[in-house]
């Protein structure tokens, strides 16, 4: 019997969501008008929000998916689906870290302009 | 020089890629070492994730460091600041820079937490060797990153390069630099590869963090002579690096000489036995 299966399952998830929820992030933003002060604001909040979020999803995926891995080793089972996600989930935790840091100007932009605007 | 690149539609900095770049390449080399002492993936990602988690607050303390009279000045006049003012003086830009050593040194006291506690994922008679291995390694990319991104830039020479349009940092542009990120990108690679040897020579065992310890501050206190950039704070006429560099090096010292006078005394101890 396959007693790790569904730790397995729920790390490739983790794993799945950390790739997408950056992506999701860009693609509002994409779809976001942002030639205005607001709008540009608004755009920049949702990319930090949605690179954090994948940020600490990808770290719970990855601490599941090692469990997870450790556990269906020492079990005998098969580790594919863990391996999957733990891969995916160092990617999207990767991936979603060098956005954050590469929109380090957006965020600074961001702050500059909610200090502009209640001010 | 390129601090950012289009990618699939988006502006991406370069920095960022080549840490990322090099935290993938670490990551397989470290397994690579390590496969034959059964350390698994699982293992290298916790292994990563402990230590990135260790450096990131090290390298943000130390940054504040650099700037603890600003912070205290702020702290002082805070009522004269509104909330978001504070906040963004304070985690913008007093503590919002990295520095190496502080990410060096939380990253290992990190790993040396987790072998404390546990030894689930990260084994330190394994694996502390393997990491002196790839920290050189993972700061040769992160060199590159900054010589691509224009930052922590080489003081002004004949020989050199030349930057032209940098937007983040307008200070390198139309000036002939000593291109000293690449420089101590070489000398970090060489430095791998000597650890690598050391490692399949089965020569110093266990204590290839101390031979790192050894190596790289001499590298890093020459370096800073021809830095350009001084952001970095200067204390005693020599910078912040600078200083921990000495500490470093007295700590490798000290921890060497101590080690040395317990194996001497071990055979002794055994011999009275």
């Amino acid at each position: 019997m396959n007693t790790t299966k569904n730790k397995q399952i729920t790390a490739l998830i983790l794993g799945i969501a950390s790739l997408v929820i950056p992506n999701i992030g860009s693609s509002i933003t994409n779809a976001m008008d942002t030639s205005t002060n607001s709008g540009s604001m608004a755009a920049g909040i949702v990319i930090i929000v949605a690179t954090l979020a994948a940020i600490v999803v990808g770290i719970i995926g990855i601490i599941k998916s090692a469990g997870a891995r450790k556990e269906a080793k020492e079990a005998g089972e098969k580790q594919v689906l863990a391996t999957i996600g733990l891969v995916l989930s160092i990617v999207g935790t990767v991936e979603s870290a060098i956005l954050f840091f590469a929109c380090g100007l957006c965020i600074a932009c961001v702050a500059c302009a909610a200090a502009s605007t209640m001010a | 020089m390129y601090p950012f690149v289009d990618i699939f539609g988006r502006t991406i900095g370069t920095y960022g890629i080549m840490v990322g770049i090099g935290i993938i390449v670490t990551g397989i080399v470290f397994l690579l070492i390590l496969r034959k002492k059964e350390v698994y993936l699982e293992d290298v990602a916790m292994t990563g994730l402990f230590f990135a988690a260790g450096a990131v607050i090290g390298s943000h303390i130390v940054y504040g460091l650099t700037n603890t009279t600003k912070i205290i000045d702020l702290f002082r006049h805070m009522s004269e600041y509104s909330f978001i003012e504070f906040m963004k003086l304070l985690f913008g830009s007093y503590l919002g820079g990295m520095v190496f050593y502080g990410g060096l040194i939380g990253g290992l006291i990190a790993l040396l937490i987790a072998n404390k506690v546990s030894q689930k994922y990260f084994r330190g008679d394994v694996m502390f060797d393997g990491v002196a291995i790839v920290i050189p390694l993972f700061h040769t990319f992160g060199r590159i990153g900054c010589f691509l991104g224009g930052c922590c830039f080489g003081v002004e020479c004949k020989f050199g390069i030349t930057i032209h349009n940098n937007t983040l940092y307008p200070a390198i542009n139309d000036v002939n630099r000593l291109p000293i990120q690449l420089i101590e990108a070489g000398c970090n690679f060489i430095l791998f590869w000597v650890l690598l040897f050391l490692y399949k020579k089965n020569k110093f065992q266990k204590r290839l963090l101390i031979v790192y310890l050894f190596a790289y501050p001499v590298i890093r206190f020459i370096d800073e002579f021809f830095r350009g950039d001084d952001i970095r704070g200067f204390l005693f006429g020599l910078s912040t690096s600078q200083i921990i560099s000495i500490l470093l090096f007295t700590f490798a010292t000290v921890f060497t000489i101590i080690d040395l006078k317990k194996r001497k005394d071990t055979p002794v101890k055994t011999e009275q036995a």
